[in-house]
C-alpha cells in the first residue's frame, strides 16, 4: 500500500514540524517563567533580609536601651540608699526579676568590690565580704569612674573571664558600669552589672529563618558573636579560632562593610547578603577594644537555601512544561494526520479531476456541461470538432447557441423543466434531434442528460452523439425491412400457385397418360393377332412412355410436397421405419433375396413424413442398384460424430463414380441410364432436400462397381447438445 | 326386378370408355348411369325439374375433380341425405394429395381409389371394385 505509506511519512513530517516549535516555544517560555520566578525569588528574599536585619538592629538597640536604663535606674536607687544591707536587698530584689544581669556589685572609688550580688542556681546571692576582690585593674573599672554621673559606660561584647581563664561554658557579657553620685553630685562609687549575652543572643536567634537567612552578629573588627556556625564565633578571644574573621572569610563582604558606613547589601557566589551597623559609641572616644563601639548585623542568605525554593517551584515548572510538551504531542500528531489527509484528498481530487478531464477528452460523444442556467462551463475536443467552435468560444456561452434557432426558445423552457426533476434520460422522448454547428447547418444528434451534484453546485451533464450514420442505417434497414415483406408476400404468392399447380398436376396431368395407356391397350387388346412384332413393340412404347411421365410426375409431385412440407421435429426410431420400408421393398420384389441389415434403436431428430421420404428414396435406391449383385447387401448403421446423429445407408451394388458426387442430389441428374436402372432422377434431390429442411445434410462415397454409401446427419436435440 | 346400377360420377370422357371397358373386360354386367358434373349426379339421384328417374344405385364411382359442384360436395350430400345415407360409395381420383385422400373419408366415402395410368392395374381395380363392393351389396334374392 505505497499512497498509505506514503501518508504516513507526510504524517510523521507534519507532525515533526508543528511539534517541534511548540516544544522549543514551551522551553523558552518555561525557562524565561523560572528565571523570573528565581528573580522575584531573590527579590522577595532581599526584602525579607531587610526587614530581618531592621528586626535585629531594632531588638539589639531597644535591649542595650533598656540594659542602660537599668543600670542607670540602680544607679538611682544606690544613690538614695544609706545603709549596706538595704543596698543589697535592693541588688536581690532587683536580680530576682532580672536574671539577665548575673552580676551586680557595687565598688568603690578604688575599685574594690564593696557589694557583690550573684545569681547562683538562680537565685541571687550576696557573697561574703571575705570573697569580694580588688578590681582596680580592670579596664572596664578605670573606664567606667571617668564616665560622668548619669552616663553609662558598655564594654566590648565578649566571653566572661573567671581567674584569669574564660568561663566555661562561655558565657557571653557585656559589661556595664556607671557611676553612683552622693547627694551633691560627687561620685561615690560604681555599679558594675554583667549582663549575659546570651539573652540577646537568644533573642537574635529568634529572628533566624529556619533553612533560610540567618543572622550573624559581628563586632568592629571582624569577628563573629553570633553566626549560624558557633564554631567561628569569639575568634578574637580563642587563639584557635583566630582567623575566623569576617576580614579573612569573606574579604569584599567585609570590605563592602567598612565602606558604606551604615548598611548596604552584598552579593557572592554562594549567598546573598544584607547588613547594618549599630554604633553604641559615636563619639569614639573610648578605644575600640575597651567598648562596645559598633556591632554589624548580617542576614545571610545561601544560594543553596534560595536555590532550595526554587528547585522546587523549577521542578514544578518542568513537570508542567512536560506535560504541555506531551498535549502539544499529542494535538500535533492529530493535527498532522488531519494535514496529511486533507493533503492526500486534495491530491486525489487533482488527480480525479485530471482522469475526470481526461476521460471526457477519451470519450466518443461530444461532452458538455452546463450549470443550471444553461451556461456551457466545459466541453470536449469532440464537441469542438462535431460544431466546429473553439473550446473558448462555447465556454459561458448559453447551451442554445447548439440549438436550431427555430427551437432554442422553446428549450429554455425544456432546460428548466428539466431542472424540475433532473433524472438520467435520452433527452427528446423518440424525436429525431437536431443540433446547429457555428456555421448555422444542421446535425442528426441523440442526446442523453444526467446531472451532477458537485459540493457547491448542480450541473448538467450532457452527451451528443452524432446520428448521421445510424438514421441512414435505420432508414436502410425500414427499407430493406419493407422489401423483405414485399418479398415474402410474393413468396407467399408463388407457394400458393405452387400448391394449385401440382394439385392441378396430379389430377389433369395423369388423365391424359390414363388415355394413352388405356386406349392404347384396349387397341392392341383388340388387334390381337393382326399386328406383327414390330406394331406391338410400338404400342409397348407408347404405353411405357405414358407409365414413365406418370412416374416422373408422382416425382416431381413429391419433391414439391417435401419443399412445402411444415416441418414437426420429434425423436423417432430411424430403425424401424426403415425396418418398415425395407419389408415393403421386399414384399414388392418377392423373387429377389436381399440381406439387410438395420442396427437397433437409432434415434433421430426428424419430421416423421419426411423421414419416410428420405428412406424410402435411399432403400429404394439401394434395392433398385443392387439388382444385378450376386448377393446383395443392405447396411444401416449410426457413426459416432461431434456435429449430429450420422446415419449411413451402405449397399453393395453398383455405386457410381466420385467424380460425378457433387451432381448426385441435383434433380433430374442420373449416373446411370434408364434401360439399366429405371428412374426418374428426382430421388437424391428430394432426400438432400428432406435432410435440409430437417437441419441436418447429406453426402455419400462410392467407386464404381463397389457398392455406395450415403451419409445423413441429423441435428441433435438442444438439450441434447 | 331391374338391377341396381352404378353411378359413375366423371367429367372425363376418356376416363368414363376406360372404366366401361374395364368393367366390361371383368364381365362386370351391371348397368352403368354416368354423370358428367356433380349438378347431374344428384339430379339423377334425387330428381330435379329435368330429371325423369329417381336412381337408387348399387354403387357410386365419384371424381373428385369435378365441374360446377365437386365430389366432396356431392358426397357431403349424399350422406346427409336418408334414400342415399347408406350407399356405397367409392372415390375414385388421379390426386395423391394425402389432404384429399383424409378429407375424403371424413366426408363419408366407403373407399379411396387412385386411378392407376397403367391400364392393367385399372382393370385390376375395376376387378376389386366388382367382386367386393358389388358382391357384398348384392340383394339376397338375386343370389
Amino acid at each position: 500500500m505505497p499512497i498509505r505509506m506514503e501518508q504516513g511519512k507526510y504524517v510523521l513530517q507534519y507532525f515533526f514540524l508543528i511539534w517541534l516549535p511548540l516544544t522549543l516555544l514551551t522551553v523558552i517560555v518555561t525557562s524565561a517563567l523560572m528565571h523570573n520566578q528565581r528573580q522575584m525569588a531573590r527579590g522577595t528574599a532581599a526584602i525579607e533580609q531587610q526587614a530581618q536585619v531592621e528586626s535585629a538592629q531594632s531588638l539589639l538597640s531597644s535591649r542595650l536601651s533598656r540594659i542602660q536604663a537599668d543600670a542607670l535606674y540602680l544607679a538611682g536607687q544606690l544613690a538614695l540608699m544609706q545603709s549596706d544591707e538595704q543596698a543589697t536587698s535592693t541588688f536581690e530584689t532587683f536580680q530576682r526579676y532580672h536574671p539577665q544581669y548575673y552580676q551586680i556589685r557595687l565598688l568603690d572609688l578604688n575599685g574594690h568590690e564593696h557589694i557583690r550580688v550573684e545569681l547562683t542556681d538562680g537565685q541571687p546571692l550576696a557573697l561574703p565580704s571575705t570573697r569580694l576582690q580588688d578590681k582596680s585593674q580592670r579596664y572596664y573599672v578605670q573606664l567606667g569612674l571617668q564616665q560622668p554621673v548619669g552616663s553609662v559606660y558598655l564594654s566590648p561584647f565578649d566571653l566572661n573571664m573567671e581567674n584569669g581563664e574564660i568561663e566555661r561554658p562561655f558565657q557571653p557579657t557585656i559589661r556595664v558600669a556607671t557611676p553612683i553620685a552622693d547627694a551633691d553630685g560627687q561620685t561615690r562609687g560604681l555599679l558594675v552589672i554583667n549582663y549575659r549575652g546570651q539573652y540577646l543572643l537568644d533573642a537574635l536567634a529568634s529572628l533566624d529563618k529556619p533553612n533560610k537567612a540567618a543572622l550573624w552578629l559581628v563586632n568592629a573588627n571582624g569577628y563573629w558573636l553570633k553566626a549560624s556556625d558557633p564554631a567561628i564565633t569569639w575568634g578574637f578571644m580563642l587563639p584557635e579560632r583566630s582567623s575566623a574573621n569576617l576580614s579573612q572569610q569573606h574579604v569584599s563582604l567585609w570590605s563592602q562593610m567598612i565602606r558604606e558606613d551604615n548598611d548596604g547589601s552584598a552579593v557572592s557566589d554562594d549567598a546573598m547578603y544584607r547588613f547594618v551597623s549599630v554604633d553604641f559609641d559615636p563619639r569614639n572616644d573610648i578605644p575600640l577594644s575597651q567598648s562596645l563601639g559598633k556591632l554589624y548585623i548580617v542576614s545571610e542568605l545561601a544560594n543553596k537555601q534560595l536555590l532550595g525554593t526554587s528547585q522546587h517551584a523549577g521542578r514544578i515548572f518542568w513537570q508542567a512544561a512536560a506535560l504541555v510538551i506531551l498535549l502539544f504531542a499529542m494535538l500535533s500528531l492529530l493535527l498532522a494526520r488531519a494535514i496529511a489527509q486533507r493533503r492526500a484528498t486534495e491530491q486525489s481530487m487533482a488527480s480525479n479531476e485530471e482522469m475526470f478531464r481526461a476521460m471526457i477528452e477519451a470519450a466518443p460523444d461530444a461532452i458538455i456541461i452546463t450549470d443550471t442556467d444553461g451556461n456551457i462551463t466545459l466541453a470536449n475536443e469532440q464537441t469542438t470538432v462535431m460544431f466546429d467552435y473553439a473550446e473558448q468560444e462555447l465556454v459561458g456561452q448559453k447551451v442554445e447557441v447548439l440549438i436550431p434557432t427555430n427551437l432554442a426558445e422553446r428549450h429554455v423552457q425544456h432546460r428548466s423543466g428539466y431542472m424540475m426533476e433532473p433524472k438520467s434520460r435520452p433527452m427528446g422522448l423518440g424525436l429525431s434531434l437536431y443540433a446547429r454547428r457555428k456555421d448555422g447547418s444542421h446535425l442528426p444528434v441523440e442526446i442523453s442528460l444526467s446531472s451532477i451534484q458537485t459540493a457547491d453546485s448542480k450541473l448538467v451533464f450532457c452527451a451528443i452523439r452524432d446520428a448521421t450514420e445510424r438514421r441512414t442505417t435505420e432508414r436502410k434497414i425500414r427499407q430493406l425491412n419493407e422489401s423483405l415483406a414485399q418479398q415474402n408476400n410474393e413468396l407467399q404468392a408463388v407457394n400458393s400457385e405452387l400448391e394449385a399447380f401440382s394439385y392441378s398436376v396430379s389430377h389433369d396431368l395423369r388423365a391424359p397418360l390414363r388415355a394413352i395407356d388405356g386406349f392404347s391397350k384396349i387397341l392392341q387388346s383388340s388387334l390381337e393377332g393382326k399386328l406383327d412384332a414390330q406394331e406391338t413393340d410400338y404400342f409397348n412404347r407408347i404405353r411405357k412412355a405414358a407409365q414413365n411421365m406418370s412416374r416422373l410426375i408422382d416425382d416431381l409431385l413429391m419433391l414439391a410436397r417435401v419443399t412445402r412440407a411444415e416441418v414437426k421435429l420429434a425423436s423417432l426410431d430411424l430403425s424401424r421405419t426403415a425396418a418398415a420400408i425395407a419389408e415393403r421393398l421386399q414384399e414388392s420384389q418377392p423373387e429377389r433375396r436381399i440381406d439387410v441389415q438395420i442396427e437397433p434403436n437409432i434415434r433421430v431428430q426428424a419430421d416423421p413424413a419426411l423421414l419416410g421420404v428420405a428412406l424410402d428414396n435411399l432403400l429404394g435406391n439401394a434395392f433398385k442398384f443392387t439388382g444385378n449383385t450376386a448377393e446383395p447387401r443392405i447396411e444401416i448403421g449410426r457413426i459416432d460424430d461431434p456435429e449430429g446423429d450420422v446415419v449411413f445407408v451402405r449397399d453393395n451394388g453398383v455405386g457410381f463414380d466420385m467424380s460425378y458426387a457433387d451432381k448426385l442430389f441435383t434433380p433430374f441428374q442420373r449416373l446411370h441410364s434408364a434401360s439399366a436402372f429405371p428412374g426418374t432422377g428426382i430421388g437424391l434431390a428430394s432426400i438432400a432436400r428432406v435432410m435440409n429442411k430437417l437441419g441436418g445434410s447429406i453426402w455419400a462415397e462410392s467407386s464404381e462397381g463397389h457398392g455406395a454409401t450415403f451419409y445423413m446427419r441429423f441435428k441433435r436435440a438442444r438439450s441434447e447438445q | 326386378m331391374m338391377e341396381k346400377p352404378i353411378l359413375l360420377v366423371e367429367d372425363n370422357q376418356d376416363d368414363v370408355a376406360l372404366m366401361l371397358h374395364a368393367l366390361h373386360n371383368n364381365r362386370i354386367r351391371t348397368p352403368v348411369v354416368v354423370a358428367e358434373d356433380g349438378e347431374q349426379a344428384l339430379a339423377k339421384l334425387f330428381g330435379a325439374q329435368n330429371a325423369q328417374v329417381q336412381l337408387a344405385p348399387a354403387l357410386i364411382l365419384l371424381d373428385l375433380n369435378l365441374p360446377k359442384l365437386n365430389g366432396l360436395d356431392v358426397l357431403r350430400e349424399l350422406r346427409s341425405n336418408d334414400s342415399t345415407r347408406m350407399v356405397p360409395v367409392v372415390i375414385l381420383t388421379s390426386s395423391l394429395e394425402e389432404s384429399d385422400r383424409l378429407q375424403a373419408y371424413q366426408s363419408g366415402a366407403n373407399s379411396y381409389v387412385r386411378k392407376p395410368v397403367d391400364f392393367e392395374e385399372f382393370i385390376a381395380v375395376a376387378q376389386q371394385l366388382g367382386s367386393y363392393w358389388l358382391g357384398l351389396n348384392q340383394p339376397a334374392m338375386d343370389t
